[in-house]
């Protein structure tokens, strides 16, 4: 056989391997809930996964065994070759599967991430060291519990408005500090933040210093668990989906079950690939937090927990395990934002 | 006539017979189906397991798959070298329903690596193992049937394939470096 006419048959095949590749891909996203390789929205049923995986497998087959029979039953490529151009159609499949997946991704969470507005007062704090903004439930009858909100790194204060909104909504006023950049993470000048943030909120003749709670997201909890170790003024700390240990942000495929892949990028850098996990050690300090409550929610799904899921805890420590749901989308969950909410409103009445 | 030939017409002399057999049997025999099969089960394997350490066993498994193929392919030369079988169709007449490979009969490459995949899966799982071993069979089957290899090529492939996955099996300690350098650089990438 001519040297062309099995590289055409190369090229064939390539285009078989790629599209049934691309199906593959998608039943391996189904049945691993891999997002970063899933096409289908987050949150979507796997059977979808399955079904478009199945069906774009069935078509590359139909295509490649029913039509080029010609092509087939002829000396096709060695072994070499074979897997050459198998292993880089699965390959371009695969970067193919992770575009689309952050596409879809990126397009879903624009139009879920509408903003929720809280209701009552809103007000922009810009300190020296830190900002923020300031919810106050009303005009009057204050003055009222709050509690200081520590967003994810890379997360902005939007991230939790939904969780400032449930907490007015129960006229507890909130602090959601702005720690979007990386420069606001660097250690140690991260945990000047909480403290001084608190302070501004003891000296609100709007808040009541006696009913202070601090709740962070990530490392986020992270930090707010470091920060209540050293404040006894703080009442309660709630940590949803913290990191509290470094292994927790190696790199992996267990990342590409929470996030797409440039975002798994994203997030393990602005990390700082564990370093600040390490610095914080946020386990290390929870005993220093005495009786006072520490709640730690966290997504069924979240396979980032297993780092610390087998440390024993302080008996005042209660954990909230959140049946389908990982790391993303547990700030937004109205499950974890009505028993967050009420477990704080709980402790902080109840030390009043 | 040896048993081997015997085997071998009984087999091939169903050919042609019925059609939707044929159909089957050229759909199974050709250079693509079952190898794109047998390596798109290895690449689920690799992404599959519940825990880090489950994964990191799996991975090791295809990398130890991809070793035994390798090694398998090195056994069915050295024999070539040694040894030259013609092909059934070189020597007798036979109902062909594939093109007409080159290269020696025994041991057949094609039964080597199958079941080079199949040994090694077996040592990991045995459900994994009995479904590559099943497909290995089915395409050493359809070779013989398609009157491209004896049926005694397919059992030596098969020997060849099963030896390389037991040397492979037994030889995990000098394969750990690069093992764990693969697992690493997949780890890296956030593919492992």
């Amino acid at each position: 056989m001519e040297f062309r006419e099995q590289i055409t048959i190369g090229y064939v095949f390539f285009a078989f391997a790629y599209c049934a590749g691309l199906g593959f891909w998608q039943i391996v996203a189904a049945r691993q809930g891999l997002r970063a390789l899933s096409w289908m929205p987050r949150g979507g049923k796997d059977r979808w996964g399955y079904l478009a995986g199945s069906v774009l497998l069935a078509l590359a087959c139909v295509w490649f065994f029913g039509t080029r029979t010609e092509d087939i039953f002829c000396p096709g490529p060695a072994s070499s070759e074979f897997l050459f151009f198998l292993a880089s159609a699965l390959l371009a499949a695969l970067v193919t599967s992770v575009l689309l997946s952050s596409l879809v991704g990126r397009f879903a969470s624009a139009c879920a991430d509408a903003p929720v507005r809280a209701g009552g007062r809103r007000e922009g704090v810009h300190a020296t060291w830190w900002s923020g903004t300031l919810h106050l439930p009303g005009s009057e009858g204050g003055p009222w519990p709050a509690v200081c909100l520590v967003p994810d790194t890379g997360s902005d204060v939007e991230s939790l408005s939904a969780l400032a909104a449930g907490l007015g909504l129960k006229r507890v006023s909130s602090l959601v500090l702005d720690m979007d950049s990386t420069e606001t993470w660097q250690y140690p000048d991260v945990l000047a933040s909480v403290p001084q943030a608190l302070g501004y909120l003891e000296r609100n003749e709007e808040v009541d210093a006696g009913r202070l709670g601090l709740l962070g997201v990530g490392l986020g909890g992270d930090l707010a668990i470091r920060a209540a170790a050293s404040d006894p003024q703080v009442r309660a700390v709630v940590a949803i989906a913290p990191l509290l240990s470094p292994s927790s942000v190696q790199p992996g495929l267990d990342l590409l079950r929470e996030m797409s892949y440039l975002e798994a990028v994203r997030w393990r850098r602005r990390h700082g690939s564990g370093a600040v996990v390490a610095h914080l050690d946020a386990l290390k300090h929870v005993p220093e937090m005495e009786n006072r409550p520490l709640l730690i929610v966290y997504g069924e799904e979240d396979r980032l927990s297993a780092a610390w899921s087998a440390t024993s805890f302080p008996r005042s420590v209660k954990f909230k395990k959140v049946p389908e749901l990982g790391r993303a989308g547990l700030v937004r969950d109205q499950r974890v934002i009505s028993s967050t909410v009420s477990w704080l409103l709980r402790h902080l009445e109840g030390s009043s | 006539m040896t048993v081997d030939a015997a085997l071998f017409e009984l087999v091939n002399g169903f050919a042609t017979r019925v059609p939707v057999l044929d159909g089957l049997m050229r759909l199974l025999v050709n250079d693509y189906l079952v190898p794109t099969a047998l390596c798109l089960l290895a690449a689920a394997l690799w992404f599959s397991g519940d825990t880090r350490e489950e994964r990191e066993r799996n991975q090791r498994a295809v990398i130890s798959m991809v070793v035994a193929v390798l090694l398998a392919n090195v056994l069915v030369k050295l024999c070539n070298l040694i040894y030259f079988r013609p092909r059934p169709f070189s020597v007798r007449e036979v109902n062909l329903l594939f093109y007409r490979p080159s290269d020696s009969s025994l041991p057949s490459n094609a039964g080597a690596v199958a079941f080079a995949f199949a040994g090694v899966g077996w040592q990991r799982s045995r459900r994994l193992g009995v479904l590559m071993g099943f497909l290995g069979t089915v395409f050493g089957f359809a070779r013989i049937y398609c009157g491209v290899h004896y049926p005694l090529d397919i059992a030596a492939g098969a020997l060849v394939g099963l030896l390389s996955a037991h040397v492979v099996g037994r030889g995990q300690r000098t394969l750990e470096p690069l093992m764990a350098g693969v697992i690493a650089a997949g780890r890296r990438l956030y593919l492992a």
